[in-house]
């Protein structure tokens, strides 16, 4: 896990090793109390064993031959030759690094003084926004004494983490990243992934920083296999000591995003009155833990979990810097820099000697965003038969609001505990209780996100919108696991683009999306529509019937935990607000139920006055309902009304009705029969050959597309 | 006769001379339809003509048709009454008196920075065709050629672009100088800089010359202010000149700071702002002037007030590492001040009443309804000014915003045809949204040289920034090979814009291939 290059070690390291051995006779003397003063005269005393020099090496005859000239010009001969050596082993008296240390800019390989100018050359010719790095430290970090923390708090270490992950983040280039990526382009990369000229290096973070200033973010995402195939040791503390190794990387990304863009803290500080700050975000995280997996070794560690945010709590501002008052002299105390664990307060006051009492002065004190969401796992890892669990996740800065109920989502974060009164109360033993605080949030819709639209997408979908079989084309990509169908995949192709909303007037306006209504017999495939699409569409939320309340499918009024206040919570037609809201069962559902959304189904809004809360919350979505016929059978011989148990205002507000009926055919039903088992061969895990595999791919990627082109 | 500026107070009392002998004792002001530098002379010409007593006839042309139709329909061709008729902005390019068969009664007065002039007009025995040339003029007078009877070809001295600006010498020359005077003449400078026909040296020599006029101005109204023991800081309620040095980013003040970069002529050509990597590279640009996302796209009055002064000082040492061109992005200019709140920088209301002008005609919106709302404009201190103002800039911004969008979304998807040289663009047989708004020929001219510039910077060449072109004569011939069935004409007076008619144009184009590709074969224009 070294980063030594493998050689002879130098006359530096072995200095180095021996002051290292007395650093730790001392450190061991200090644990033990000793009074270095009392007994600072024994350190004078003669010793016999000790005070002689040895014989070899030391020449007093040839010295005291000399007079005093040529004893400085033999000493100025010695200096040279020795600087000389240096020189050509690649060390420079004054600024080399420790020998232990070396390897880490040289990159793992020996290097002559010749490659250190060029590389020199180099950092300088990408671009003057660089200064040399801080001379490094003298100090072995790797060699870690006492408790990791500890070590990583002490400030010359420190130093030296940030000086690697500064250097880490102007080097890292795309090459590597292919290399830890096994070939592949990793995203964000500078050119898109065209063909680069020969001598051209592309560094990931930077064009990473440049993107993220760009877009006036606060984020950087660094990988964590690139900093684990480039700095081990940093990537290990990272995973062990997370709180303190990415405030320091933090730190370090702050300082290179300040040389890049200069002036930019002063001018952040001017426009909007706080702190510049960058905070980095680690993303996959190759360990991925399940939320029931969690026990006390995760404590304080980097951790990855999946899971769906089931509630999300208003924002509330967090004491960061708090700064307090003294009630009796008026002295302004601090800062006092808080921790998640407990509020730190000052005992007594410097200029009074007082005990209090003390305020929060407002002006002075820094706050920070603070969000609680809910982490629950997601059902499909919930092992069988089990109930799934759940975790708080405290999200801060930047990451606030950056998913929503409803979603699935990676986190990556630090597991922590807390205090809480309650539990020891219930419990009557010191347990805690525990939360992650959140590093990263993935979103899993952020693959389909109409943001990452690149030129290439869009030169694509031109290229598609000439063909003119365009729409063939896209109602054949629509659910091609379902046989036939042709008119409701036309009319599920319509509901999930969408109409063209419109506003003849400020007061008035008229909806773009599409209801639709699949009435049909058992077994005709309408449940499997309504999975097709939500898993294509970019916002689906579904439902059934059965499952769902008045409140649940527009929005309920609930008592906050935190704050106790009522507020708002809201339902699938809320939560698919720009999307599509799916209904299967909707002649299961009960007719008050129903009615409750009339109003999101026409106007789509809806209105709630209830606990003192008069709003609207706006629910602008098509909603898409499957239901069977009266007595589980259509019949041709009624007319579609009596033919379906729902009344005439919600069927007036939908805008396609489709029956699907399944008659009695041979023909048919032998293709269909043949379809379907055909389909069930071709995805046996057993019988993919290698051909099958092929065409098996093809279909996917067909079906792929279908679906990029739908988002 | 071609007639020097110092002579032009000569004419002027020859003017009054014949008012008293004629019978309506009208003036009839023919002004080019089209361009804010005509508006402003017309309004200044019209207040000098006001102080004598002279009754106006202003009469809003678009191209020499309209002013044929015109002098028919008032039978200035056999009038026996002495006329006097100045034209603003046309008539210098073609012969006329010839064309609309006017009478040896009418006195032609051609004041139009078009060119070149038509050599025609280069004869001194000529008393009754005057057209001003100023000293100063990019196409001096030694440069025209002498006009022979046998010379029938027209010659092009010079560049199709070079024009003059004559109304400044107009108003030198009478020494009445009217209130609005700076404000009309700064604009119409402005108007020939900004549609690039005037060259950026030329344009700083007039604008320096305007400036010691404006502080003149200024100076004399304070005098008066002081005089009439006003305090300094009331309200002006008069629109005032001021000299500024900005920023050349349209409408910065009344938009928002990314919107007015990214739709910049000059930023839209070098970053090709209508793609994504195009708009990444201008929030690069903002967020290295230390300009987060909320500052840049809030409107401008939202920004926080250390913004501005920062980009001011930050821009010039910034845009040359991005490959901008500092010069093509700071403007030395003037600014119109109203009261304390309202200002406006003389090229944001040459293009909001450019926009104006150039909206399409219909029946219900005449060429002269549109002529009178674009001078409305030019008073910002009335209501409906103001109001006829805010809606030419919100035009004017859409139609920046259609030109960069649609223009490159027509590159892209390379729908400009052509080849090294010559490339045109069919609006008429592509999806252009919008393209209803592209019909006058001040927009279309906007959108061809925003395709000049973003063609040449996509294929890395300086083919389209000709200082002489080559190709002018071939484009008149090749106009005439078609025109042999009547199927063009002069679209404006504006010698390089023409109206063609639709199914001529494949064979003017493939006329100006060949051509092309002869020249660049043979290094010469060659003509049938």
């Amino acid at each position: 896990m070294s980063d030594q290059p493998a050689g002879e070690p130098g006359l530096l390291e072995n200095e180095q090793v021996e002051e290292e051995q007395e650093e730790q006779v001392i450190d061991d003397e200090e644990e033990e109390g000793e009074d270095l003063l009392d007994n600072m005269a024994q350190d004078y005393r003669p010793m016999e064993h000790l005070d002689t020099y040895e014989q070899v090496g030391i020449d007093e005859e040839e010295e005291d031959g000399l007079n005093e000239e040529e004893q400085i010009a033999a000493r100025l001969a010695a200096e040279a030759q020795l600087e000389r050596r240096d020189r050509r082993e690649g060390l420079r008296t004054g600024r080399a690094l420790p020998a232990a240390l070396v390897g880490y800019d040289t990159e793992g390989e020996t290097e002559d003084f010749d490659d250190m100018r060029r590389r020199r050359r180099r950092r300088l010719s990408f671009g003057s926004t660089f200064s040399e790095d801080v001379e490094p430290v003298h100090v072995n970090i790797e060699e870690t004494r006492g408790r990791l923390p500890e070590w990583i708090a002490q400030a010359e270490v420190a130093a030296e983490v940030k000086r690697r992950f500064r250097h880490f983040l102007k080097t890292f280039t795309e090459e590597d990243a292919e290399d830890v990526e096994g070939g592949r382009h990793g995203d964000g990369l500078a050119n898109g992934g065209g063909p680069r000229p020969p001598g051209h290096v592309s560094r990931v973070y930077v064009s990473k920083i440049r993107d993220m200033m760009a877009a006036s973010r606060c984020s950087l995402e660094v990988k964590y296999p690139h900093l684990s195939k480039q700095h081990p040791l940093l990537s290990m503390w990272l995973a062990e000591a997370p709180c303190l190794m990415i405030d320091l990387m933090s730190q370090a990304a702050r300082e290179v995003v300040l040389e890049m863009f200069e002036g930019e803290d002063e001018f952040f500080m001017m426009t909007k009155r706080s702190e510049f700050e960058v905070f980095v975000r680690i993303v996959d995280l190759p360990v991925a833990d399940k939320l029931r997996d969690l026990r006390n070794y995760h404590l304080n560690g980097l951790v990855r979990v999946h899971g769906v945010i089931t509630r999300r709590t208003s924002v509330f501002p967090q004491l960061r810097i708090a700064k307090y008052d003294c009630t009796k002299c008026g002295y302004l105390l601090g800062p006092f820099i808080q921790n998640s664990e407990q509020e730190v307060k000052p005992v007594n006051c410097p200029s009074c000697s007082s005990k209090g009492p003390f305020t929060v002065n407002n002006t002075e004190t820094i706050y920070r965003d603070y969000q609680k969401i809910t982490l629950q796992e997601s059902p499909a890892t919930v092992p069988a038969g089990r109930l799934p669990r759940h975790k708080e996740v405290v999200l801060t800065n930047d990451l606030i609001d950056c998913a929503r109920p409803g979603e699935e989502v990676d986190v990556t974060g630090v597991f922590v505990y807390g205090y809480d009164a309650s539990l020891n109360v219930k419990n009557s033993f010191p347990v805690f209780n525990t939360h992650i605080e959140a590093n990263y949030i993935a979103r899993k819709e952020d693959v389909y996100s109409l943001y990452s639209l690149t030129d290439e997408d869009k030169h694509a979908i031109m290229t598609l919108a000439k063909d003119p079989r365009i729409g063939e084309r896209i109602i054949k990509s629509m659910a091609p696991s379902i046989y036939g169908h042709e008119f409701i995949k036309t009319g599920v192709a319509m509901a999930l683009f969408g109409g063209q909303e419109k506003h003849p007037s400020p007061a008035y306006r008229l909806r773009g999306d599409i209801n639709m209504l699949l009435l049909g017999d058992p077994g005709v495939a309408k449940s499997q529509f309504l999975k097709y699409m939500e898993k294509t569409a970019a916002r689906a939320v579904y439902t059934t019937g059965k499952g769902a309340s008045a409140v649940g499918l527009t929005a309920s009024v609930h008592r906050d935990p935190m704050t106790k206040e009522w507020t708002l919570e809201g339902g699938a037609l809320v939560l698919a607000d720009k999307g599509v809201c799916l209904i299967d069962e909707f002649d299961k559902m009960n007719d008050q139920d129903r009615v409750s959304i009339h109003e999101a189904m026409e106007q789509q809004s809806i209105s709630i006055s209830k606990a003192g809360i008069v709003t609207q919350l706006q629910a602008r979505c098509s909603v898409i309902a499957a239901a069977n016929p009266v007595g589980g059978r259509y019949d041709p011989s009624k007319t579609f009304a009596e033919n379906v148990e729902l009344s005439d205002p919600i069927l007036s507000r939908f805008d396609i009705m489709c029956v699907i009926r399944d008659q009695v055919d041979p023909i048919q039903d032998q293709r269909l029969a043949e379809f379907v088992v055909g389909s069930h061969m071709r995805n046996h895990p057993s019988q993919l050959d290698e051909n099958e595999e092929q065409v098996w791919v093809a279909e996917q990627s067909s079906h792929e597309a279908g679906s990029l082109l739908i988002n | 006769m071609l007639l020097p500026a110092s002579r032009l107070l000569q004419v002027y009392n020859a003017v009054k001379t014949d008012k008293h002998s004629s019978e309506d004792r009208a003036v009839l002001i023919f002004v080019a339809n089209g361009d804010v530098d005509s508006l402003c002379s017309m309004v200044q010409l019209e207040s000098i003509l006001a102080k004598d007593d002279f009754t106006t006839s202003v009469i809003p042309v678009e191209n020499y048709e309209d002013v044929q139709e015109y002098c028919k329909k008032e039978n200035l061709g056999e009038t026996e009454d002495l006329k006097s008729v100045f034209m603003i902005n046309c008539g210098a390019t073609d012969d006329v008196r010839q064309h609309c068969d006017l009478s040896d009664n009418v006195r032609l007065v051609i004041i139009d920075s078009h060119r070149p002039i038509w050599h025609g007009y280069n004869v001194e025995e000529d008393q009754n065709t005057l057209v001003v040339l100023d000293d100063d003029d990019p196409v001096p007078r030694h440069e025209m050629p002498e006009y022979t009877r046998q010379d029938a070809e027209l010659h092009l001295g010079g560049s199709l672009r070079h024009r003059d600006n004559l109304e400044a010498s107009n108003s030198e020359g009478e020494e009445e100088e009217e209130d609005e005077d700076e404000e009309m003449t700064e604009q119409g400078v402005t108007d020939q800089f900004i549609l690039q026909r005037v060259d950026p040296a030329q344009y700083t020599q007039w604008r320096q010359e305007l400036e010691d006029h404006v502080a003149q101005h200024n100076m004399e109204e304070e005098q008066e202010e002081d005089i009439e023991q006003y305090g300094n800081n009331r309200a002006k309620h008069r629109p005032t000149v001021v000299r500024i040095e900005g920023l050349r980013l349209a409408f910065l003040k009344r938009w928002t700071l990314c919107s007015s970069m990214l739709y910049n002529h000059h930023v839209a050509t070098r970053f090709q702002t209508w793609r994504e990597a195009g708009k990444k590279q201008v929030d690069f640009l903002l967020s290295k002037l230390n300009i987060r996302m909320e500052q840049h796209q809030a409107s401008f009055t939202s920004m926080h007030p250390a913004v501005e002064p920062h980009l001011r000082e930050k821009l010039p040492q910034t845009v040359a590492t991005f490959g901008l061109n500092w010069e093509l992005l700071k403007y030395d200019g003037f600014e119109l001040h109203y009261k304390n709140d309202f200002k406006l920088p003389a090229m944001d209301h040459v293009m909001a009443i450019t926009a104006m002008l150039g909206r399409p005609r219909t029946p219900e919106r005449t060429p002269q309804d549109i002529f009178q709302e674009a001078l409305d404009c030019l008073y910002p201190q009335t209501k409906e000014g103001m109001a006829l103002l805010t809606k030419g800039i919100e035009r004017a911004k859409d139609v920046a915003v259609q030109i960069v969008e649609q223009g490159g979304l027509a590159l892209t998807r390379k729908q400009v045809q052509g080849q090294r040289g010559f490339w045109y663009l069919d609006l008429a047989n592509i999806s252009f949204t919008g393209h209803h708004e592209f019909h006058h020929p001040s927009t279309l001219l906007k959108l061809a040289i925003f395709l000049r510039d973003a063609n040449a910077q996509r294929m890395k060449s300086t083919a389209g920034l000709l200082v002489s072109n080559p190709f002018a004569m071939p484009l008149l011939e090749a106009l005439k090979d078609c025109g042999a069935t009547g199927g063009y004409m002069q679209a404006t007076f504006d010698s390089s814009i023409f109206v063609i008619k639709k199914h001529l144009v494949t064979a003017f184009c493939e006329e100006m291939r060949a051509v092309v590709s002869a020249y660049q074969t043979c290094g010469a224009p060659v003509m049938d």
